[in-house]
This record gives structure tokens, C-alpha cells and sequence, in this order.
């Protein structure tokens, strides 16, 4: 029809503009445009970011369908490819896992994520490394070994390994000759107990998992942390970074969050009264305190005492005395620490609250030193809290800022 | 003049204005401030000086046209105000792209010829929204693209690798089909025709089949492994002329049902049960090598009982009509229209066409 071939505009857009409209649509939704006429056949086939996730995929039809369909897509493809995404609940390790990764060697890859959600791990075939262009790298339930001549990611800026198992000397070298790497991810790795990071661009840092010896190295660049470690270190457990080091590598720090065992892993050595340094850019602070642990309280004071410039500051207690480095005895150490203001706190979280000696003291000495504090977010533990008695605790304490308001949540059921 | 008056004057003479002329010839004045918001426009001031009078009107390029342009500066002359909230832009943005698709995709296109990029990506957006998410219809109407795929395109490529299961059951009844027909044949006394090796690929036989939720419920893969054995061991016997023409139509017949969409599985369906139809047919298929080692073992035993359900149904149906549909078709003599037999979702038969017509 005359008319039709008038109104059609949108096949003849050019091949820019559509590549544009494909990066926005879903992966099923761009193959699906090569029913829609003779002219759309073919116009999917160079679109160069491919994504394979449950949402396109189906889910019902199992792993060997997603392959076959996989398979596919990369015969018909046409041009470079950018990204390269597959993350399906369906994907099992297999053989062609390893000639997709070859035949996207060719092709200038720059994201790469894949995620086995099996138990099975896969084993990495060492053209990974090849990817000379690789700028993002997501690796989830593999067994990577490095080839002997690898020499780095030149580009890479992001990488999130989870659930992999890899040598110490493997994550060494991958870490190691990143030199543009920003963020890194460690979720559960297993193998390495040590790593040591001096990255100069290095912005963003998470590790998770069982406790792994940390060294950082002036990471100056370093704005957001987040540590959780789901068990603590061993007692004879080598460890090459001590307190002082540790936390002096990180100094220009925007947000730290240290969760799980991690503080108490740092406890173990011996903590300064006061750090040689200051976190004069520290906005976030949050973290997991043992409140039975004499040690674990003075570092927690002692971070807060040299994070001048706080603006929100979150405490999750929890009490365990057979965790305890040192067992609390006396408080009167822990107050005498207690000396500093806090001169741009405004927000500050508590959470698992019983109302203990510990406790009060805490929130005693920020709602003292806290001049422009507006909000004291305070949420009991479930259970075994007097609340009457504590509220009238908390009502005697003074206020450095008249503002602040003292909000008790009510406990979750 | 007085001062007054000269002074009442002057802001009006202050602001300047870009000159800009569209392919058609058509020249429009634009604030200068709104035209710079166009990198394009920008630069070729900056570069040829050109737009300062309408005789050095800056020429745009062709697939800007006057509509187009208004709507474009329209935008920038919103947006280039810096005052503006997020929440403002977002929702001028929004009215913006309330326009039909011709328009849409004609804007797009000004808009990427002038660099204009935040235009480009809002509009891309747009477009990308339309899409995402429908049925091919659903976007041809949209669109106004022309349905000008066969049915057979249409259910190539991809579909097939989604359906590999379908497609080998088919592949299977098919064969069955044949050795059946094959074997009513032998039983009549006729000659067995020549050999004939279907050497239609796999990929022609898959393409009949609707890769959604099509009607292939009603497929379930024979049992009759033993049956297989048996016939091949004939299979290998040459034909007779007298059975030729016959089997030349059933042929047609054949091949032009698999090119339908479920047609072919219909069927085949009926004739996986052949065993229980009582068919009488004259034609046959030609042979096919086929190795049936390895049927039933995908199937899970919940879709085997639906499969068997719908085959029983299927058959029971076509078991009264078939006899007479079959010589009416073979009485067509050499006329070769499809027959569109089709199927919808839940596996019943909608029409015969060409059958219908006495």
C-alpha cells in the first residue's frame, strides 16, 4: 500500500538511531523485531550490547534451550560486540560456555558478566584473558585459573567476582595489573586468604565473605568500603596488616561500612588510643559492634573520634561474650575516651538496642557532643527490653543540639 | 526621538536573531539563544558566520522539514533556560513525545542530523517503549510496517532452536505417517512406489511450527517401535506408475500442509495414531530413513497424557471426515492451492478453506 510505505518511517530510520532505540529494549523484544517485515530481518542482528537473563530467556525450557538459543543469536550476529551478559538460573557449566567466550575473543569485548547459578562451577578457559578491551568483568560461580603469560586488563575499571574459587597468586595478579581498576567486589570467594590492594584509582571496595586478610596500600582514591566478614580470623591466622595500617591507607574515605565479624578480626591487634590520622572527608559511617567486647568498644570510639567531618553514623549491636577479645569489665576506659564533638552529625542509627549500660553511655556522649544533631533513630532488639525504664534514661541525657529529635521505633514483629 | 522613546525601542532591537532555511526553501527567524541549544546550528555560526540575514540563511539539513523544526526548537527553547527544574523538564518532556509516530520517528531523525543529542535519546526512548513488550501486530499497526513476511519467514529463525523438541516429534509422526500409508498400500497389493528420499531439510519441516503457545499440544510421539522395525525392512521397494499421480498429489497435499502454520501438525497428529484411524488413502509419501531410537525419551509423562488427549480427540474427529476430504483433494487434480488449515491455541480446528469450497 502506498500510504502504508508513507507513514512507515521507522524502517528507514538510520542504522545509529536505531541502534539507540535497541540498546533500550529487552533482548527477547530486539531478536522478536526480525518477524516484523522484510526490511526488519536483518536490522537486530548488529545490535552490539547482548544480554541473556530470565527475563528474556525462558526459564521453563532449561539449560539446553538457552544454549541452543544463545548459540543462535551469536551465528546470526554481525559486528563488534560490547557487552556480553548472560546471567540465567537455567545456565549450567558446559562446553559451550568456553566457545562463546573463544568466539567473543574476536569481537573487542568490553562487559563481560557471566553467572553460573548452578553448584557446579565452571572452569574458565584462559582466552578470558585475552579480552584485551575488557573494561567490566562479572564472574559468578567459576574456577578461574590465569594463563602463566598473562599480563592484565589494561582497561578494566570494574570487577565483581562471586562465588569463584581461585588461587591466592590468581587474585593476586588480577588485582595487581588493573592499574585503571575503580571498583572491585569479592563476594564469597573461595582460596585466597590474602590480598593486597594498591590500586591508585581505586574508588570502590566491597569484600564479603570469610575473613581475608586485607593489606591496603594508600589507596587515596578510596571513597566508599564496605567489609563484612561472616567469620572471624583464626588466632594464628597470618595477617601481614595490622590496625594502624589498615585504616591509614584509607584516608580520604567518604563511606565505610564494616559489617559481620570484620571489626573484631581487626581487634586482634593492638588498638592505639588515638589514630595518627583523621577521616577528614568520612560522611557514612557504619558498622556491627560486639558490645561484650572491650576492644571492639574502644575502636569503635576510636574511629568516631577521628572522623571529624561524620554526618551519619549507624550502630548494629550485638552481644556475644564468647566472641570477645576482651571481655567488658569496667566502663570507666571506655568514658574516659569518650571526648570529642562531633560538629556535622546529623542523623545517627541504632540498632538491636536492649538498653545496656554500653548502650547508654554511646548515646549519652553523641547526644552530648552533636550540635547540630537532628535525628537519633534508636530500634530495640525484639525482645527483653524495658522499655519504661530506659526511655526514662534517655530523657535525662543532655542535648548539645536543640533540634535533635530522639525517635524509638517500635520493634519488628 | 526622544530619550523615552528611544529607550522603549532598544530591548527589542537588542535581542538577535538566526536565520535558518529548510530543504524546501522555507526560511524562519529564531532566536539566537534557542538556536545555539542545536550543536549543528552552533557551530556552523560560529564557523561560516552564516544566519546573521536571511539572504545567508543557514541551510539545514534534509530531513529537517519546517513542521519538524518548529517542534525542535520548541524544545530548545525550552530547555535552553537554565531556570528550569528537573521536575519541569521531565514532565514538558513527557507531553513532548505525545505525538503519532510518523512524526516521532521523523523528529528523531531531524533531531540526529542536527546533533541535538538529549532529543535524540529522549525520542529513542519513546520509540524503544513502543516497542518493547508487544506482538509483532501489535507493533505493525503501530507503525504502520507493511506484513509483508511469509508465514514460513515468520516462524524462521529463532523459533525453531526454541521448539527442537516439537520439531523431532513432528519429524517423527511424519515418518509414521508414511510408513502407515506405506503399509495400507502393501496391504492392497500394490506395488510399492520407487524411493523416494524426502530430502526437504529439517529446517522446512520446523517451519511450520508457531514457536509460542502454539496449538502442538495435540502431538504425542507413537509408541510403535516395534512396527518401525518391521517396515524397514521393506522400505527399500520401487514404485508403480498407477500409484504416481496419487502419490504425487498426496505429496502436494503434503508438503503444502507442512508449510502451514500447525496445519501440518494437525496432520500429523491425526496420523500418529494411524494405527487406530482407519484412513484409506490411495497415495502415499515417499519413504523416509528415519530412526526412531530415541522418541519418547523428552517427553515427561504429564505432557504425554495431554499429547494423548488431544491425538484421541483429534482423531476421533478426523476419522469421519477424512475419507471423503482426501478424495475431494486428490480430485483436484494439478491444482496446487495451499490448503490453510488452521489451528488455534488450545488445539481445536478453526476451518478448512480451500476444502470448504465444493
Amino acid at each position: 500500500m502506498a500510504s502504508c510505505s508513507t507513514l512507515d518511517m521507522l524502517s528507514n530510520l538510520p542504522e545509529n538511531i536505531l541502534e539507540n532505540i535497541f540498546s533500550r529494549m529487552s533482548m527477547r523484544s530486539v531478536v522478536r523485531t526480525s518477524v516484523l517485515s522484510t526490511k526488519w530481518r536483518y536490522k537486530w542482528i548488529s545490535v552490539p550490547h547482548l544480554t541473556f537473563n530470565d527475563n528474556c530467556m525462558p526459564v521453563s525450557r532449561g539449560h539446553d534451550i538457552l544454549v541452543k538459543i544463545v548459540n543462535h543469536v551469536l551465528l546470526l550476529h554481525r559486528g563488534p560486540v560490547v557487552t556480553f551478559r548472560i546471567a540465567s538460573s537455567q545456565l549450567q557449566t558446559c562446553s559451550d560456555i568456553d566457545s562463546w567466550i573463544l568466539y567473543l575473543s574476536f569481537h573487542s569485548v568490553k562487559e563481560f558478566k557471566l553467572q553460573i547459578s548452578q553448584s557446579k562451577r565452571h572452569n574458565l578457559p584462559q582466552c578470558l584473558f585475552s579480552y584485551g578491551q575488557l573494561t567490566h568483568l562479572i564472574l559468578n560461580g567459576c574456577i578461574i585459573v590465569h594463563p602463566v603469560t598473562f599480563k592484565g586488563f589494561s582497561c578494566l575499571k570494574s570487577l565483581l567476582l562471586e562465588k569463584v574459587t581461585l588461587s591466592n597468586a590468581t587474585l593476586e595478579i588480577l588485582v595487581s595489573t588493573c592499574p585503571q581498576l575503580e571498583r572491585l567486589t569479592l563476594i564469597d570467594i573461595d582460596g585466597p586468604s590474602h590480598i593486597e590492594l594498591n590500586n591508585p584509582k581505586l574508588k570502590f571496595l566491597y569484600i564479603f565473605g570469610n575473613f581475608i586478610d586485607i593489606c591496603l596500600k594508600d589507596l587515596s582514591t578510596l571513597d566508599s568500603a564496605n567489609f563484612c566478614a561472616t567469620n572471624a580470623a583464626h588466632a594464628d591466622q597470618q595477617r601481614t596488616c595490622n590496625f594502624t595500617n589498615f585504616f591509614g591507607s584509607i584516608l580520604s574515605i567518604q563511606k565505610l561500612v564494616i559489617r559481620g565479624c570484620f571489626l573484631q578480626s581487626l581487634a586482634i591487634d593492638d588498638v592505639p588510643r588515638r589514630l595518627p590520622f583523621t577521616y577528614d572527608h568520612m560522611k557514612s559511617l557504619s558498622f556491627t559492634l560486639n558490645e561484650e567486647d572491650m576492644k571492639e568498644i574502644l575502636i569503635a570510639i576510636c574511629l568516631l573520634k577521628s572522623s571529624p567531618n561524620l554526618q551519619e553514623v549507624e550502630i548494629l549491636l550485638w552481644r556475644s561474650k564468647e566472641s570477645a577479645i576482651v571481655p567488658v569489665m569496667d566502663l570507666q576506659e571506655a568514658r574516659d575516651q569518650m571526648k570529642c564533638t562531633f560538629n556535622k552529625l546529623r542523623v545517627v542509627k541504632i540498632s538491636k538496642f536492649l538498653g545496656r549500660e554500653i548502650e547508654l553511655e554511646f548515646i549519652k556522649f553523641i547526644l552530648a557532643n552533636s550540635p547540630v544533631l537532628e535525628t537519633m533513630n534508636i530500634s530495640p532488639a525484639t525482645n527483653g527490653v524495658d522499655e519504661v525504664l530506659m526511655l526514662k534514661e534517655l530523657l535525662r541525657f543532655k542535648r548539645a543540639s536543640p533540634q535533635a529529635e530522639i525517635v524509638y521505633l517500635d520493634p519488628k514483629i | 526621538m526622544s530619550e523615552g522613546e528611544m529607550a522603549i525601542i532598544k530591548p527589542e532591537v537588542m535581542k538577535s536573531y538566526i536565520w535558518l532555511q529548510t530543504a524546501d526553501g522555507s526560511i524562519q527567524q529564531v532566536e539566537e539563544e534557542v538556536a545555539m541549544f542545536c550543536p549543528m546550528i552552533c557551530r556552523e555560526i560560529l564557523q561560516t558566520g552564516m544566519g546573521s540575514s536571511k539572504n545567508y540563511a543557514i541551510s539545514l539539513p534534509q530531513k529537517v522539514n519546517p513542521t519538524t523544526l518548529s517542534l525542535i526548537l520548541d524544545y530548545c527553547r525550552f530547555h535552553q533556560l537554565p531556570g528550569r527544574s528537573n521536575k519541569e523538564r521531565k514532565s514538558f518532556d513527557e507531553k513532548f513525545i505525545r505525538i503519532d509516530t510518523k512524526r516521532l520517528c521523523e523528529l528523531t531523525s531531524a533531531a540526529d542530523s542536527l546533533q541535538l543529542k538529549p532529543l535524540v535519546d529522549l525520542t529513542s526512548r519513546a520509540l524503544a517503549r513502543m516497542i518493547e513488550g508487544k506482538t509483532p501486530e501489535e507493533i505493525r499497526e503501530t507503525f504502520h510496517l507493511p506484513d509483508d513476511l511469509t508465514e514460513e519467514e515468520k516462524l524462521e529463525p529463532l523459533r525453531n532452536t526454541a521448539d527442537d523438541l516439537r520439531i523431532r516429534l513432528l519429524n517423527r509422526l511424519y515418518a509414521r505417517k508414511r510408513k502407515e500409508l506405506k503399509e495400507k498400500q502393501k496391504m492392497k497389493n500394490v506395488e510399492v512406489e520407487e524411493e523416494r528420499v524426502d530430502d526437504r531439510s529439517v529446517d522446512d519441516l520446523l517451519s511450520f511450527i508457531n514457536g509460542g503457545d502454539g496449538g502442538f499440544e495435540g502431538v504425542r510421539a507413537p509408541k510403535n517401535k516395534k512396527k518401525n522395525q518391521r517396515r524397514k525392512g521393506h522400505s527399500k521397494d520401487p514404485s508403480t506408475n498407477d500409484v504416481n499421480k496419487n502419490h504425487k498429489e498426496m505429496d502436494d497435499l503434503s508438503s503444502a500442509c507442512c508449510k502451514e502454520d500447525e496445519s501440518g501438525n494437525v496432520f500429523m497428529a491425526s496420523h500418529s495414531k494411524a494405527a487406530k484411524l482407519k484412513v484409506a488413502v490411495d497415495g502415499f509419501p515417499p519413504k523416509v530413513e528415519f530412526d526412531d531410537g530415541d522418541i519418547d525419551d523428552e517427553l515427561d509423562p504429564a505432557m504425554k497424557e495431554e499429547l494423548d488427549r488431544e491425538v484421541e480427540d483429534f482423531a476421533r474427529r478426523l476419522n469421519s471426515d477424512w475419507p471423503e476430504r482426501m478424495q475431494e483433494i486428490l480430485s483436484l487434480g494439478q491444482d496446487r492451492k495451499l490448503v490453510s488449515i488452521s489451528m488455534n491455541g488450545n488445539g481445536s480446528l478453526r476451518r478448512y478453506t480451500s476444502l470448504e469450497r465444493r
